[in-house]
């Protein structure tokens, strides 16, 4: 059983979690921003691609023609583009945050956020090459 | 004194701050899961070819997945909803005196828009084809 | 017959069975009897093995926080008549070790607030009369200044439960005490210390529901983030 009363605290140096996961970069503010940022965006993008997708073609089926005819305009292609670079950083990095708020050792954390970057990495990268079906 | 024990280590009777902060997490991990499986859907016309994706979204064209789009819609206005509230927190505003006015105006306003989708789409949810 | 009020106890005594469990005690109510009144007359009348902190009975001194019928309040503050069918449960602050009955350790609290630097730094070389603060300067502090450290903040905030690093809503609130003070010249020393753990509020406002004092905490981190955006922003002063 854990003892009641622990050790003097170590005041001067306390051991951060959430800070530098890459060192010497403070990753806190820079996630906290970004996220907001992408936040921002995302509600802008996708407010465009679910209008033009779920509102404007009410009762038609999504074929792979009409895909095709919307990516002539330049327009879609950078909305869609601009969704799958916003959604794979803010939705990972919400994972990381997710996991950063469970009692989760500062080891593991540091394996999930290589882990999570690698998956963004390889998620766009696959996404990109989806999308060039179409153009 | 030897050991410690936590006597209540969760506190019932919470907020709407704490709900709406576990449902954002809750809704962002499926929204991310869905995400996914979205870019894998899509990138099928490319792996697998134009009629694989046609063949796809015919069956996703189905009633019962036009149902399950409700539940997802409900998701991302949630999600986004609830996002713009802290946004706007973070931004100074309502976080002094009007955070609970706030919240309701944004959850509202969420509301209205997954009605507006329910009612436009309940027609082929109920079984009416969608046009080719 | 004298009117009673009923108080469900938590108990749990490591040094006997270890059993944690409720007790029930019956005391005589008069008007204006509060919860940490009831619990001294079953610590004089009824059993003398309940432990719990107590200290000032007004409200200041921060010793007696408890969660209480499903909501963080200072014993000393909470009538007894106010809760329905005059009934109270009593149990120590959730997410904090209990060392015996309403005792719980208070140490993971201060450790964080050790970490903020709580208390002025003045400039180099300090002055050599004491600083002086307008009205206008001083207003700035009110409400942010009556914190009582009762802990009730930290007990109630989801991200001291897992994260403990994470200073914690108290260690923030008292941060921005400090640094929005106009005799303290260690702002960007206090944006350090204080870095990660700002960016991590999601605003809950669970703090700012629990503070018996009624302190708008959030708003305090709110304003501590507009702080350290701006020493960020100062990108030439680093």
């Amino acid at each position: 059983m854990a003892q009641a009363t622990k050790t003097a605290p170590n005041v001067g140096a306390p051991r951060s979690i959430g800070a530098p996961l890459i060192p010497p970069y403070p990753l806190g503010f820079t996630a906290w921003l970004l996220q907001r940022v992408t936040a921002l965006l995302l509600v802008v993008f996708l407010g465009i691609h679910i209008a033009a997708l779920h509102y404007f073609i009410i009762g038609q089926h999504i074929t792979f023609d009409r895909v095709v005819e919307r990516f002539q305009s330049p327009f879609f292609i950078v909305v869609d583009m601009g969704i799958l670079i916003t959604a794979a950083f803010h939705g990972l990095n919400g994972v990381r945050a997710v996991l950063l708020d469970l009692p989760i050792s500062p080891g593991v954390q540091k394996a999930a956020f290589w882990l999570l970057v690698v998956i963004g990495v390889v998620g766009v990268a696959y996404g990109i090459n989806g999308l060039m079906a179409f153009l | 004194m030897r050991t410690a024990r936590y006597a209540d280590r969760w506190p019932g009777n919470y907020r709407a701050g704490m709900w709406m902060w576990l449902l954002h997490r809750i809704s962002g991990v499926v929204l991310v899961l869905y995400g996914i499986t979205h870019v894998i859907v899509i990138s099928s016309a490319r792996t697998w070819g134009p009629g694989t994706f046609d063949r796809v979204l015919e069956r996703l064209g189905s009633p019962l997945f036009l149902a399950l789009d409700v539940l997802l819609v409900w998701a991302v206005l949630f999600h986004a909803f609830n996002g713009i509230r802290c946004l706007l927190l973070d931004l100074g505003i309502g976080v002094r005196r009007h955070h609970k006015p706030l919240f309701w105006a944004m959850m509202a306003i969420a509301v209205a828009l997954l009605v507006v989708n329910v009612v436009v789409w309940a027609p082929y949810i109920l079984g009416k084809p969608l046009a080719e | 017959m004298t009117e009673q009020a009923t108080l469900y106890v938590f108990r749990y005594d490591p040094d006997a069975d270890g059993t944690p469990h409720f007790d029930r005690f019956t005391v005589p109510w008069q008007k204006g009897m509060t919860v940490l009144d009831g619990l001294y007359h079953v610590l004089d009348h009824q059993d003398g093995s309940l432990s719990f902190r107590a200290s000032c009975r007004e409200g200041v001194c921060g010793s007696c926080a408890m969660y209480i019928s499903g909501a963080y309040r200072l014993a000393c503050q909470t009538l007894l008549e106010n809760l329905p069918g005059r009934e109270a449960t009593v149990n120590p602050l959730p997410h904090l070790p209990v060392l015996k009955d309403l005792v719980v350790d208070m140490e993971p609290f201060f450790r964080q607030y050790q970490r903020i630097m709580p208390y002025l730094k003045p400039s180099e070389p300090p002055p050599d009369k004491e600083l002086l603060q307008s009205p206008k300067q001083r207003h700035v502090l009110n409400i942010h200044i009556d914190c009582i450290l009762c802990a009730a903040c930290h007990s109630a905030c989801p991200l001291t439960w897992a994260d403990k690093d994470f200073v914690g809503p108290m260690a923030l609130n008292k941060a921005y005490r400090f640094a929005a003070d106009s005799r303290d010249a260690a702002r960007k020393e206090r944006m350090r210390l204080i870095d990660p753990s700002v960016w991590k509020c999601h605003t809950v406002f669970n703090c700012t529901e629990a503070c018996p004092k009624s302190i708008p905490i959030t708003t305090a981190i709110e304003s501590l983030r507009h702080m350290a955006l701006v020493q960020r922003l100062k990108f030439w002063q680093r």
